[in-house]
């Protein structure tokens, strides 16, 4: 059986998943074979301690990415399971205080999923509403906070429209009641500075695939405060502080600390780069009509646009070869609208009608360029073919 | 070789090249019919026209609005009906159509959307005083 080959095309896509980095695959490589670290890091003999020896080093490089004592990170499979384990796990944790928990409508589905699951087990769940430009004010998050309140997730950036909540300031009402405060930093570890040191912040998820590391391999910080704990969801050896058992993947794990550590030095040329290819692809665009920006402006690397008139899957496949999403990657398959646009206002055909582009690491000034011109092709021929009808 | 593309090659080929897309001109083709439907308001939508010259379908061409599955139909059926003659028009099997661009199940609606508006064409054929429209 042969696989498809992938050819040419336009990667713009960078907030489903990255490419790995070469020098991560080589560091990962590293950790295979019988002439590399091979062994299972919980063994005592000699292949076993060389394993753990690199699985520290890379809790290390992710501490240093976020400023933090190395000790606080759980290595984990990916940003749903840390998202899993800091709501379930914190939720459960803090239930003998209090069964009042709060979130946006606009999260990812692991952490809207996860707390729908505690609302079946019972708890009480607030969803808030994002002002129409996405973000979420410090006031709105003050009136849902009870004296039974145990836990509060907010994303740091928006998957689908790269918005910025403010979780310094979302975080200290939290911190000053008390309140667990878990932020879902997938879209933004290893492309915003983060200092856990000083940021409010209890549990914060992130998953390596997003800022060039493989998939598979994620991690949990959990701030070591009094009261600042998650009860596990998997029962097994003692592994990542009985919190997460399981054979720890070394390869994976090594992976994601080289790319936190390439990550961290590149942080500040990211956001320069992905500025200039968002200004030039708005430039490129600037002579079609009516279209809508979604969400505030935020990340410069995500950049959400919807033109209404025009039906999305065919946007998207009027595309091609440019890749691109028309919502978060995990509901691309469905045709509903996305629920991230609709609770930020937009009508169900302009919410259709949204496309996700997302510059990274690898995108050329050129890819930017054939992707503004055909999405101002593709857009002024299905408006053409629309035209007139009732 | 396995592949879970939604597309086909005939899908992409009559997305990609709609040489029937666009309004009807003016009357100096000849007669002009046309048949409209749309899935729902806001849905899906289609207009098809053509005129009849010697019996025979020409000037075929559309508009539409909705996913690749639905706009490829579209050109399809446009591609097939150009050229022939009434009568033949009658016995054109749009599920064979849909067979053919591989449509998937839970866009079947679509299709019977598109069909709407070949069936009001046949009609605004059989009765020039009427413009076949339906929703």
């Amino acid at each position: 059986m042969t696989e498809p080959a992938v050819t040419d095309f336009i990667y713009l896509d960078y907030a489903a998943t990255t490419p790995v980095d070469d020098a991560v695959v080589a560091r990962m490589r590293d950790c295979l074979a019988l002439d590399g670290t091979f062994g299972n890091p919980s063994s005592i003999h000699a292949p076993g301690r060389a394993a753990a020896a690199k699985v520290e080093f890379a809790r290390a490089q992710v501490g240093e990415l976020l400023n933090t004592d190395p000790a606080n990170i759980i290595f984990t499979s990916g940003a749903t399971e840390s998202d899993n384990l800091a709501i379930i796990g914190g939720a459960r944790y803090r239930a003998h205080r209090g069964r009042h928990i709060v979130t946006m409508r606009t999260e990812h589905k692991a952490v809207l999923d996860a707390f729908s699951a505690l609302e079946r087990e019972g708890f009480e769940v607030t969803w808030l509403d994002p002002a129409s430009d996405g973000t979420l004010a410090t006031e709105t998050l003050e009136a849902a906070l009870r004296d039974d309140t145990q836990l509060v997730s907010i994303m740091h950036v928006n998957n689908e429209t790269g918005v910025i909540q403010d979780i310094a300031a979302l975080g200290a009402l939290c911190r000053n009641r008390d309140i667990l405060f878990h932020v879902d930093a997938a879209q933004s570890v290893g492309k915003l500075p983060l200092d856990l040191a000083r940021l409010p912040v209890d549990l914060l998820s992130l998953t390596a695939h997003k800022f060039y590391g493989p998939k598979g391999i994620g991690a949990l910080y959990i701030a070591d405060r009094p009261g600042c704990h998650v009860e596990p969801l998997l029962w097994g050896g003692g592994q990542e502080k009985r919190i997460r058992p399981g054979t720890i993947p070394v390869h994976q794990v090594v992976g994601l600390g080289e790319a936190a550590a390439i990550a961290g030095q590149r942080i500040a040329d990211n956001w320069n780069h992905v500025s200039e290819l968002r200004q030039q692809f708005l430039a490129g665009i600037e002579g079609l009509d009516e279209l809508l920006i979604n969400g505030a402006k935020g990340y410069p690397g995500i950049l959400n646009i919807s033109a209404p008139g025009v039906e999305g899957e065919s946007l998207m496949l009027a595309l091609a070869p440019v890749c691109v999403a028309s919502g978060s990657a995990c509901n691309a398959k469905t045709a509903e609208p996305s629920y991230v646009l609709r609770a930020l206002g937009r009508s169900d055909l302009e919410a259709q009608a949204a496309i996700r582009f997302s510059f990274g690491r690898y995108t050329t000034a050129r890819d930017v360029a054939v992707a503004a011109e055909r999405y101002c092709s593709a857009v002024t021929a299905l408006r053409a073919l629309a035209a007139g009808l009732d | 070789m396995p592949t879970n593309s939604p597309y086909n090659d005939l899908l992409l080929e009559c997305f990609g090249n709609p040489r029937h897309a666009g309004a009807a001109g003016d009357a100096d083709s000849g007669m002009k019919f046309s048949g409209q439907a749309s899935e729902f308001p806001g849905g899906a939508r289609v207009r098809i026209s053509c005129a009849v010259e010697e019996g025979r379908l020409t000037h075929l061409v559309f508009q539409a609005w909705g996913c690749p599955h639905f706009l490829a139909a579209a050109e399809l059926l446009c591609r097939r009906l150009d050229g022939l003659d009434v009568s033949s028009a009658e016995n054109l099997d749009l599920a064979e159509l849909a067979e053919q661009l591989a449509v998937p199940v839970e866009k079947t609606v679509r299709i019977l959307t598109l069909e709407d508006a070949f069936n009001n064409l046949k009609r605004a054929l059989e009765n020039p005083e009427i413009s076949g429209k339906s929703n």
